[in-house]
């Protein structure tokens, strides 16, 4: 089971200490890796692979028509900035959504940068050192994993009951276990980053 | 972090109908999966607010519905809902 520590006082200095099991590594890097995917598989070629970049982005896009995306994870991901005027919605994605996806999928290389560069410490468990800038990065990154198994899953507010009649070792029990594990996990980063 | 401070080529039908006087707001709506203590964590970390004025806010959200989060011009506007879209949270901007 993972741990997630604050060493240091918060704000300068501080550091989060996050321990996660192999099975974890895999779940979260697998998970990362696909969302990420998701994210720079529409985006014109040779954007994909470039560091954010916000006029490259917008020049590479000015030319193209963009239109809201049609499934609801993306949907999810990449919401309309205008609730009742698509005019102004269409324009503003046209300005702004490959730079958007762009910053997603950084944060989300930055998940799986660090658990690349982590060294095993004492058997399977790898134990990362998160600095402010990095946990950020990783709240923004497991907020995405979050918001598209949770829309995939038709995750609503209150599940307790759905969970209680869940048999054990379904697909769907197991399911809303990786996702209850990704709910702990930024919670406990939330809280190790939260002050006053 | 980027802003939009890009020149528009917006109609000048849609311009018409604005109010230049009121304010845009920008507004974050409830959804199932952001965590309570996330969404305090964001309004702090984006906006600077106090620990209880981000609370505030984010009851908001979760018991109302909705709740708006800043407000300026519209352009500081969409520079805020993209940095609330990169955040995860579900925000739309809006002529108060």
């Amino acid at each position: 089971m993972g741990s997630v520590r604050r060493r240091g006082g918060p704000g300068s200095g501080g550091r989060v200490r996050v321990g996660l099991d192999a099975a974890e590594v895999v779940l979260l890097a697998s998970l990362a890796g696909q969302v990420r995917g998701l994210l720079v598989a529409d985006l014109p070629e040779g954007l994909a692979d470039t560091e954010t970049d916000p006029l490259q982005s917008m020049t590479a896009l000015s030319a193209a028509e963009v239109r809201p995306p049609e499934e609801p994870v993306m949907r999810r991901l990449l919401p309309d900035a205008y609730r009742d005027d698509p005019d102004s919605a269409g324009e503003y994605r046209r300005l702004m959504e490959a730079d958007l996806r762009l910053q997603k999928a950084a944060a989300l290389q930055r998940v799986l940068d660090d658990l690349a560069g982590a060294a095993p410490r004492k058997r399977d468990e790898l134990r990362l050192e998160l600095d402010d800038a990095s946990a950020e990065q990783w709240l923004y990154a497991l907020t995405d994993v979050r918001l598209v198994l949770g829309t995939t899953l038709g995750v609503t507010e209150d599940m307790e009951g759905e969970r209680e009649d869940l048999e054990p070792g379904s697909a769907r029990f197991m399911q809303l276990g990786i996702y209850d594990w990704m709910t702990w996990l930024q919670d406990a980063i939330v809280q190790a980053v939260s002050h006053d | 972090m980027t802003a939009p401070t890009i020149e528009r080529s917006r109609t000048p039908d849609v311009r018409e109908t604005e109010d230049p006087d009121k304010p845009w707001v920008a507004i974050v709506w409830n959804d199932p999966v952001n965590l309570m203590s996330y969404v305090t964590w964001v309004f702090q970390k984006l906006f600077g607010y106090s620990r209880e004025k981000a609370t505030a806010l984010m009851l908001d959200v979760h018991q109302k519905g909705k709740a708006a989060v800043s407000s300026g011009s519209r352009e500081q506007m969409e520079a805020d809902v993209a940095r609330l879209h990169a955040a995860g949270l579900w925000a739309t901007l809006q002529q108060d």
